[in-house]
């Protein structure tokens, strides 16, 4: 893809910017709702177990992708989350994304793997403070206390009838990231208006 | 029985805070703490409800979720709620209650009379009497049987309480607030353990609310609040009163349904009314306590009758007198209890024991309180028809099946009934538990032992407190041990006082007691399941017609149906069988157990998942935009999509003609985003794609798009689009739109199964891209104002795609056409969608650029004859039915579907093809979905089956001629603007070869000919496309 031009990033519209404030009304001490929009996420497919593919990750990154099964790296403001045994999800700060995917096309393909850019394709949701893990508790199926679901944990599972990655990056206060497809993205921020409605102010 | 039967003090009760209610229009008062029923009682007031078949009148028997009488209909309008029961309900000021099952009032009911018709109304009667007319039996017996036999009203109006669920996990689940299960959280929690406490009841402590007992040296209402308190601090524990567990399925999942509001006051998202709890423990302790058991014999439903541990409880816990002159009648030591407490609170009474011998201790105990006890005794028959006025005493004989000597009258206004207690086994016996009877206990207790699963206190069998505890302490522990905690200091061991009897052996059974004449000749009723009205002669009969196992005298005598799941009915019943048919207990056995434990409300479980939230609404990035436009939305799949974009005062016929002739003559646009798009990567990406498309897709060039068709491994269309190769090893392959995830699903799992081979990665990017479709012979001259990258048919042919620069924004421009028309699909980031769509806009304004939704696309696209997959195909059909063949490869190996292609099924010679229809009546739009006929029949002459009514059954017409064949039906069909008239796309048997020739499509009130022509009906040489 070509370079985003300076005016082309005016024009970006994000999938929550029309319910934002609603999300920000909601928000509390007890558990606050954000949207991160156009952080840039990479998808990355590839064999880990060849040394190739994983020095070409880790170059353009930082970090080699997780072998562990539902953990997430971190590598200063980037991170790259296991989403399958060979499947992975690169995040980064927006203004990272032309890039971040110029060093990783091209290493990643010769190691017999992809890197696609996956930055329109989802969304990012933050849920923070002490009753997050509350708010997510009316929807989701994992456990998410601390002693099952530590930072660093990644999982894909299903919130309010869509498809989401769910990461936790925080403890105090608890905090999780929620990866959303644009087109969800709506549907499940209502929900998440409405399950937090208990915790507001 | 009129005038207060409060207590002046004592009880749980706050006698500060006094509640007024209705019950059945009337008007009294209760206190904080009450229920419905105890304020009832200690209003005076017994008569709650009549019986369902027999309407008996009938009172409470119990003080829990047991009580198989006290059905009420709680509030009124669109949140009244009926069948309640009167013992769950928490009182609360200005409660409304009725009774159910009353016609036209309690006091005077007419369907009374069906007691006096009773010797006719024997088990099987409805289904002997009225079931051998299916007719009869739907439209006139069923009916008027529900009526008089239903128990609440279903409220007419939505209901608006808020519902919610929410999904938690734990190491010990603790089912149960008495003193086993408190014990049992109290050891769990000590160590550390996630611990989970859930009790149907408003406060923790279960039978210790209602006994006087020391644990540990304090009372034990002391103990419990003690309890409470140290395992609400405690950081990992959560506890959950008003909760009731309503099902335990396998791996230790858990239904539990929080009553959150108990009163009127209005829920909303921030405080739902009920809130059901997914629950996942890894450890479950069942500590659901027990049912204590009546006594079967004559007249024994009479108002004021009533449970000894309910007594208890009304006196102990609600400070209201059951009874001023009582009888208990009892075949066991722990009713005794109730017997001297009634006592010292002056309260006169006689205990009639079944039992030839009863302890000394106990003798001595009623002795020094002033009770006459009668040993040996039935009771023959109870008077009083709206409350209990006089109990009939006979001596049994020696074999104890009949009785002997004078009978002896006692006047009482209640009658106090003990036959033992029944383990809560139901959540053990949900996940498969099995039970075996205990003579010692007189009851069935768990027998069967299974991981992660304890049974404590009364659900084993073991009644008194100090069993109870001691279970619970031991089980609360090992359950945290066994969920991985460190078990530390092993919990002190708490001394227990106050047990009138031992836990073994206090009983001796007696299921059916002896009367002047067997239940069966008897004019008296012998009641075991009070709910249904079923009667020890209905057992009897059950057994000598053959219903001899358990679960065929369920089905006949309905034992054991209801809302109380026959909780108090159930082992009487199958006890009586058991005697009837000279078996044992065990040999009977239990009918089985079966969730929810307690009726659950519809609303708590369809929780927050209704209205806008039933399911989500997927939107494009250009959404918002269609709506300030005023479109009209389609839902495909989850998606909104834009059906068309009617101006002021437009039809939605005008608009979608007036969108087709924009298109065709102008520019039109549509938002394409919706397409599923993925991602093919890998060396071996070009093999895959051939596998799985009919066409070759290994030998496009890099920079084409190919239409492909993808069959299901049975040969028939199961989807379609276009793969574009966007690199030698990568390809972007589009769906429809409601094929994406099932798609993508497909391709996975033949990589990961069939194929792993394979080198080969997908990856989803529907919403990476979104899409504008810009279409109509001033397409090109449009898309120029937007991008510097030239457009003209040499630079850019048709089937290609180029990426550019459009309206400022990163772009892929794609040479496509599904209109005909001169068509460049230009996908952006989805961030950028609107944007984009926002330049098209203003830069064909001058252009008279117009928006088009579905429906204009569609009849499009059927002007050309494209098919859309799920609209003219629907799993039944090749592509030699689509006349597709051209698009499926001859040279390929293989490919799914392949060799499904040459089955004899799919290569016979009269399968429906893809035809192009034209009605004779240029101006009338066929329905879609119109049967096609060879002869010009109407619908009324044609023997055919007419929709059933609400309660009956489908009515077959005869009509003249025998039935006509039916050779397809119309898929597609619209008004063509182009055209100038209607047309239609439809499937007809052997139709391509019947080009030329009329069919007919029978609809009701006329008949419609049609000529079959070819199915592409629009520039069939194709000299649009290049504009």
């Amino acid at each position: 893809m070509a370079d985003i031009t300076t005016d082309a990033k005016a024009l970006r519209v994000s999938p929550l910017e029309v319910i934002g404030h609603r999300m920000v009304a909601t928000s509390s001490p007890r558990v606050t709702i954000n949207e991160i929009p156009f952080e840039t996420q990479i998808g990355l497919r590839g064999d880990a177990s060849k040394a190739a593919f994983n020095r070409a990750v880790k170059s353009a990154l930082g970090v080699a992708p997780p072998k562990e099964a539902c953990t997430a790296v971190e590598a200063g403001d980037r991170r790259i989350l296991w989403l399958g045994p060979d499947e992975w999800l690169a995040v980064a700060p927006d203004d990272t994304g032309a890039d971040l995917l110029g060093k990783l096309e091209g290493p990643v393909a010769k190691a017999g793997g992809a890197a696609i850019d996956l930055t329109a394709n989802r969304t990012v949701i933050v849920v923070s403070g002490p009753d997050a893990r509350g708010v997510l508790e009316k929807g989701c199926l994992h456990d998410l206390h601390p002693r099952a679901f530590p930072t660093g944990r990644v999982v894909g599972t299903l919130l309010a009838k869509s498809q989401i990655f769910l990461e936790k990056t925080g403890d105090k206060p608890e905090t999780f990231r929620l990866y959303v497809r644009a087109s969800f993205a709506r549907h499940l921020a209502e929900w998440l208006i409405d399950a937090a409605a208990e915790f507001a102010a | 029985m009129t005038g207060s039967m409060r207590l002046a003090q004592g009880g749980r009760i706050d006698r500060s805070k006094p509640l007024r209610f209705t019950f059945n229009g009337k008007s009294y008062t209760g206190y904080q703490g009450d229920t419905l029923a105890s304020a009832l009682i200690a209003n005076g007031v017994h008569l709650i409800a009549r019986s369902m078949k027999y309407h008996r009148p009938r009172g409470i028997m119990a003080a829990g979720s047991d009580d198989p009488n006290c059905m009420v209909q709680l509030a009124k309008g669109a949140r009244t709620e009926p069948n309640l029961k009167a013992t769950q309900i928490a009182l609360y000021d200005g409660l409304e209650a009725t009774s159910v099952n009353v016609f036209p009032s309690l006091d005077f009911d007419i369907g009374a009379v069906n007691g006096l018709l009773a010797p006719f109304m024997t088990a099987g009667f409805y289904y002997k009497t009225f079931m051998p007319s299916q007719a009869f039996w739907n439209k006139v017996a069923e009916p008027v049987i529900r009526r008089a036999a239903g128990f609440g009203k279903a409220p007419d109006a939505p209901d608006p309480d808020v519902y919610d669920h929410c999904h938690v996990h734990c190491d010990v689940m603790v089912v149960g607030g008495g003193p086993a299960g408190l014990a049992a959280a109290k050891a769990a929690a000590a160590t550390g353990a996630r611990v989970m406490l859930a009790d149907e009841q408003s406060e923790f402590g279960g039978c210790l609310l209602s006994l006087d007992r020391t644990i540990g040296g304090k009372p034990c209402a002391e103990w419990v609040a003690e309890t409470v308190a140290e395992l609400d601090a405690a950081e990992e524990v959560r506890l959950l009163p008003r909760t009731t567990v309503t099902g335990l399925y396998d791996q230790n999942y858990m239904v539990a349904v929080e009553q959150r509001i108990a009163d009127l006051t209005r829920s909303s998202p921030a405080n739902p009314r009920m809130r059901v709890w997914h629950i996942r423990a890894r450890q479950v302790v069942l500590a659901a306590g027990s049912h204590e058991r009546p006594l079967v014999f004559a007249d024994n439903d009479r108002p004021g009758t009533m449970l000894a541990g309910a007594a208890l409880t009304y006196l102990n816990r609600y400070g209201a007198l059951p009874a001023r002159h009582a009888l208990l009648v009892t075949n066991n030591d722990w009713a005794y209890e109730t017997a001297l407490t009634l006592a010292a609170n002056d309260v006169q009474v006689t205990v009639a024991d079944t039992r030839r011998d009863v302890a000394g201790d106990l003798t001595d105990k009623l002795t020094a309180a002033g009770i006459a006890l009668k040993t040996n005794r039935t009771v023959t028959g109870v008077t009083g028809g709206k409350h209990v006025t006089r109990v009939t005493l006979k001596a049994m004989n020696d074999t104890r099946d009949g009785v002997t000597g004078e009978a002896e009258e006692i006047d009482v206004n209640g009658l106090i009934v003990s036959g033992g207690y029944s383990p809560a086994v139901h959540l053990h016996c949900h996940v498969g538990g099995k039970l075996a009877f205990d003579d010692e206990r007189a009851c069935f207790v768990p027998a069967t032992a299974r991981d992660g699963l304890r049974c404590v206190g009364g659900t084993a069998g073991h009644f008194t407190i100090a069993e109870a505890i001691a279970d619970g302490l031991s089980a609360g522990r090992a359950a945290a041990v066994d969920a991985g905690l460190k078990s530390g200091r092993a919990p002190k061991a708490l001394a227990v006082e106050g047990d009138i009897a031992s836990g073994a052996g206090a009983i001796e059974p007696m299921w059916l007691m002896p009367a002047d004449k067997a239940p069966n000749r008897s004019k008296a009723k012998f009641f075991v399941d009070y709910q249904n009205d079923t009667g020890a002669a209905d057992i009897a009969l059950a057994a000598r017609e053959g219903f001899d196992s358990v679960e065929h005298m369920k089905r006949y005598t309905l034992t054991g149906f209801g809302t109380d799941q026959g909780k108090l009915g159930n082992i009487n019943g199958l006890a009586i069988l058991a005697q009837l048919t000279g078996r044992t207990i065990s040999e009977t056995g239990t009918t089985t157990f079966r969730p929810p434990y307690t009726p659950v409300t519809f609303g708590a479980l369809a929780g927050r998942d209704v209205g806008d939230m039933m399911d989500p609404v997927r939107v494009t990035s250009i959404h918002d935009w269609h709506v300030s436009a005023g479109a009209e939305f389609e839902d495909v799949g989850q998606w909104k999509r834009p059906w068309y974009f009617p101006k002021a005062g437009e039809t939605m016929h005008q608009a979608v003609a007036r969108e087709c002739r924009a298109a065709r003559t102008g520019v039109g646009v549509l938002d394409a985003s919706t397409l599923g798009k993925i991602e093919v990567t890998g060396k071996d990406a070009g093999e895959f794609l051939d596998r799985v498309y009919t066409n070759m897709m290994s030998s496009l060039k890099v920079g084409f798009v190919r239409y492909g068709l993808m069959l299901g491994e049975d040969g028939m269309v199961s989807d379609d689009g276009t793969a574009s190769r966007i690199a030698d090893n990568r390809y972007l392959i589009t769906t429809t739109t409601g094929g994406a995830a099932s798609v993508f699903q497909r391709l996975e799992d033949y990589l990961q199964t069939e194929w792993p081979d394979l080198d080969v990665y997908l990856t989803s990017v529907t919403e990476q891209w979104a899409t504008v479709t810009v279409s109509g012979p001033k397409a090109r001259f449009l898309l120029e104002r937007l991008t510097e990258l030239p457009l003209d048919p040499d630079s850019f042919a048709f089937m290609t795609f180029q990426d550019a620069q459009v309206a400022g924004l990163p772009a892929r421009i794609y040479r496509i056409s599904f209109t005909g028309e001169l068509s460049f699909e230009v996908a952006v980031a989805w961030h950028h969608g609107k944007a984009l769509w926002e330049a098209v806009m203003e830069a064909g304004h001058d252009l008279g650029v117009t928006p088009y939704g579905t429906e204009t696309m569609h009849v499009l696209r059927a002007e050309k004859g494209f098919i859309i997959v799920g609209q003219e195909t629907d799993g039944t059909l090749t592509p030699d039915d689509l006349g597709m063949n051209w698009i499926v490869s001859k040279k390929k190996a293989d490919f799914v579907g392949k060799r499904s292609l040459i089955r004899p099924d799919t290569v016979r010679e009269d399968r429906k093809q893809l035809v192009g229809l034209l009605p004779d009546d240029a101006g009338f739009v066929v329905p879609e979905g119109a049967q096609l006929v060879d002869d010009p029949v109407t619908l009324k002459d044609v023997p055919h089956f007419e929709p059933p009514g609400l309660d009956g059954a489908p009515i077959y017409r005869a009509g003249k001629g025998s039935p006509v064949p039916m050779l397809g039906h119309v898929t597609s069909s619209y008004w063509s603007d182009a055209l100038g008239r209607s047309f239609a796309l439809g499937l007809v048997k052997r139709g391509r070869t019947r080009h030329g020739e009329t069919i007919h499509a029978p609809l009701g009130d006329r008949t419609v000919a049609m000529k079959i022509v070819d199915p592409v009906f629009y520039d069939a040489e194709g000299s649009r496309r290049d504009g």
